[in-house]
C-alpha cells in the first residue's frame, strides 16, 4: 500500500472530519462482507456534510465467520475518530483504507494511526507518511499547526 | 533426549528443559484481536494444501509479454518449496474472478475498478475465517489501476511484479508483518530483509526470494511431518515484569541467519523452524517505523511496552538440527 503524506491525506480527502462512532453494523451484499460505520459528525474540516456519515469498510463478522482484510480500518462503536474520506456511490470510504481513520484521545488534542491490518507501505517518494508516527497531534493533521 | 543447548559464555541464569514447554507460537503470525479479548492466529489447515488459486485472466495489463504469469507461478513456488514446511499454493486456472467474494474460490483478481481509486493498496488479502482462526476462503485483489508494475528486475517505471507477489502469498497463507528489516543509508530497504518486512519494496527493488526470517516463519506455521528444526524460546522481562510486544531477534553471522518473534502478552516468545547454528540474541522495541500499529493484531494493544532499551545479550546459543533452547529469561530495563 502506497504511503500517504499528510498532504496527500489532506488533499486526497474530500471529507475531513472528527466525529464518534455511535453505530458499528456488517453487511452481507453480493457475497462481499462490508462494515458500516454510523459516525455522529462532531467537527467538519474540509468539505460539508449532515450530522450522520456512513462510512464503509472492507471486512467484518457475520455469525461465526469473520472477514479480516488487509489494510482495512477497524471501528468501534463508542470510538472518537479523526476521519480523511472519500466519496464512493453514496457512502464514504477511508482515504488509503486505515491511513485515512485516527483515533482520538479523550480531550481531542492527540490522534491514534489505526492498525494497519497487516498491511505493507510503500513509503511516499517525497516526504514521510502519516502514519509513520503511531501518534499525532490533531492540529498538525488538519493543517492548523501543531508540534507533530 | 536431545542434547541441551550449550551457551557461551556463562553469565545469564538460564533453564534448560529438554523439550520446549512454552505454548507460544514464535515468529508473527497474523494475529486477530476480538472485541472480547479472545485472539487467535490465523492458518490453514495442513488439510488444506496445496491450496488452489483462480487468477483474472492474463493478470496484469501492465506486462504483455507472459512474463506476469510467470512470475506469479515463481512466487507460488517460493512458498511452495521450502523445506521443512507443509504449506503449497497452485495455480488451478486463469478464468474471471472476483476477490472478497464468499464463494468458495480462493480468487486472485487484477482490478481495474475506478471504485478503488484513493485506496491506494497494492494488493490486499481477504481472509474468511472461522471462530478458531482457521482460514476457510482467501481472496487477493491486486490493484491493477493505480500501480504499475514491471518484470524486470531493477527497473525504474514500476514494482516488481514477482516481490509484490511473493509478499502477497505471505500474506495469504497467514503471516503478518515481519520488524526483522531496516534502511540501507539511501533509504532503499536493506537486502536481508525479510520478505514479510513491515515496508514494502519500492521502485527498483526486488525481494524474490525468502529470507531466513520468512523460512522459519513458514516452517513454524507448517512444520512438515518429520521435519526437525531448531528452537528458542524464553520469556523477556522488565523489573521482574513481562514485557509485551518485545522483539526478540536471534542472528547466526556466520551462516548469515537473521530470524526475529514478538513475546505474547505473558512476556514469552518461541523462534521455531530454525537451521542448527550458533546464535547471538537481541531484545528491541518496536519504533518507528515498525511501530506495533504496522504489526497489527494483538500487537496495537495499550499494554505492548515500546519503551524498554535495546539490548544485546552477551551470549551464544549453540544448537544442532532439531535442538530446543527453552527457558531462556531475558530481562531488559
Amino acid at each position: 500500500m502506497r504511503g500517504l503524506t499528510i498532504g496527500q491525506l489532506r488533499s486526497r480527502a474530500e471529507l475531513i472530519v472528527e466525529g464518534k462512532v455511535v453505530d458499528v453494523r456488517t453487511l452481507r451484499t453480493d457475497g462481499r462482507i462490508e462494515t458500516i460505520a454510523i459516525v455522529r459528525v462532531r467537527q467538519v474540516h474540509k468539505g460539508e456534510v449532515g450530522r450522520r456519515i456512513q462510512v464503509r469498510a472492507l471486512g467484518g463478522a457475520i455469525r461465526n465467520r469473520r472477514m479480516v482484510v488487509e489494510g482495512a480500518p477497524n471501528f468501534a462503536k463508542g470510538d472518537a475518530v479523526l476521519l480523511f474520506l472519500y466519496s464512493d456511490e453514496g457512502s464514504w470510504r477511508a482515504v488509503g483504507m486505515f491511513q485515512g481513520v485516527w483515533h482520538l484521545d479523550s480531550e481531542g488534542v492527540v490522534a491514534r494511526a489505526s492498525d494497519s491490518g497487516g498491511a505493507s507501505l510503500l513509503r511516499p517518494a517525497n516526504g514521510n507518511a502519516a502514519v509513520d508516527q503511531p501518534e499525532r497531534s490533531v492540529a498538525w493533521l488538519i493543517g492548523q499547526g501543531g508540534a507533530r | 533426549m536431545k542434547r541441551l543447548a550449550r551457551f557461551l559464555p556463562v553469565g545469564l541464569a538460564v533453564i534448560f528443559v529438554a523439550m520446549a514447554v512454552s505454548p507460544a507460537p514464535g515468529y508473527v503470525p497474523n494475529t486477530i484481536d476480538f472485541a472480547d479479548g479472545e485472539a487467535v492466529i490465523t492458518h490453514w489447515a495442513v488439510s488444506d494444501f496445496p491450496i488452489p488459486v483462480r487468477v483474472t485472466p492474463g493478470l496484469t495489463t501492465d506486462i504483455n509479454d507472459g512474463s506476469d504469469r510467470s512470475a506469479f507461478e515463481s512466487a507460488l513456488a517460493t512458498w511452495s518449496n521450502v523445506e521443512g514446511s507443509s504449506a503449497g499454493v497452485f495455480l488451478e486456472r486463469e478464468q474471471d474472478v472476483e476477490a472478497g467474494v464468499v464463494d468458495g474460490i480462493n480468487a486472485i483478481e487484477f482490478s481495474n475498478d475506478p471504485a478503488f481509486d484513493g485506496s491506494q493498496f497494492i494488493a490486499i488479502t481477504f481472509m474468511l475465517i472461522n471462530g478458531d482462526g482457521r482460514i476457510i476462503e482467501a481472496d487477493m485483489l491486486v490493484n491493477d489501476r493505480e500501480i504499475g508494475f514491471t518484470t524486470s528486475a531493477g527497473s525504474n517505471v514500476g514494482l516488481d511484479f514477482e516481490t509484490a507477489m511473493v509478499k502477497e502469498f505471505g500474506s495469504f497463507l497467514g503471516l503478518a508483518n515481519s520488524p526483522v528489516g531496516g534502511f540501507e543509508s539511501d533509504q532503499t530497504i536493506d537486502e536481508t530483509s525479510a520478505v514479510m518486512y513491515a515496508l514494502a519494496r519500492g521502485v527498483g527493488e526486488t525481494a524474490r526470494t525468502l529470507r531466513a526470517d520468512d523460512v522459519a516463519g513458514i516452517r513454524a506455521m507448517y512444520a512438515a511431518t518429520g521435519a526437525s528444526f531448531a528452537s528458542i524460546s524464553g520469556t523477556i522481562t522488565r523489573a521482574g515484569n513481562p514485557v509485551f510486544g518485545a522483539h526478540v531477534v536471534v542472528h547466526d553471522p556466520i551462516a548469515d541467519v537473521l530470524v526475529g518473534a514478538l513475546t505474547l502478552p505473558d512476556g514469552t516468545f518461541r523462534i521455531d523452524g530454525l537451521p542448527a547454528g550458533r546464535y547471538l540474541m537481541e531484545v528491541l522495541p518496536l519504533t518507528a517505523p515498525v511501530v506495533p500499529a504496522r504489526i497489527g493484531g494483538i500487537y496495537t494493544r495499550d499494554d505492548v511496552d515500546t519503551t524498554f532499551q535495546r539490548k544485546f545479550f552477551d551470549v551464544t546459543v549453540r544448537l544442532d538440527a532439531g535442538q530446543n533452547a527453552s527457558g531462556l529469561n531475558l530481562e531488559v530495563s
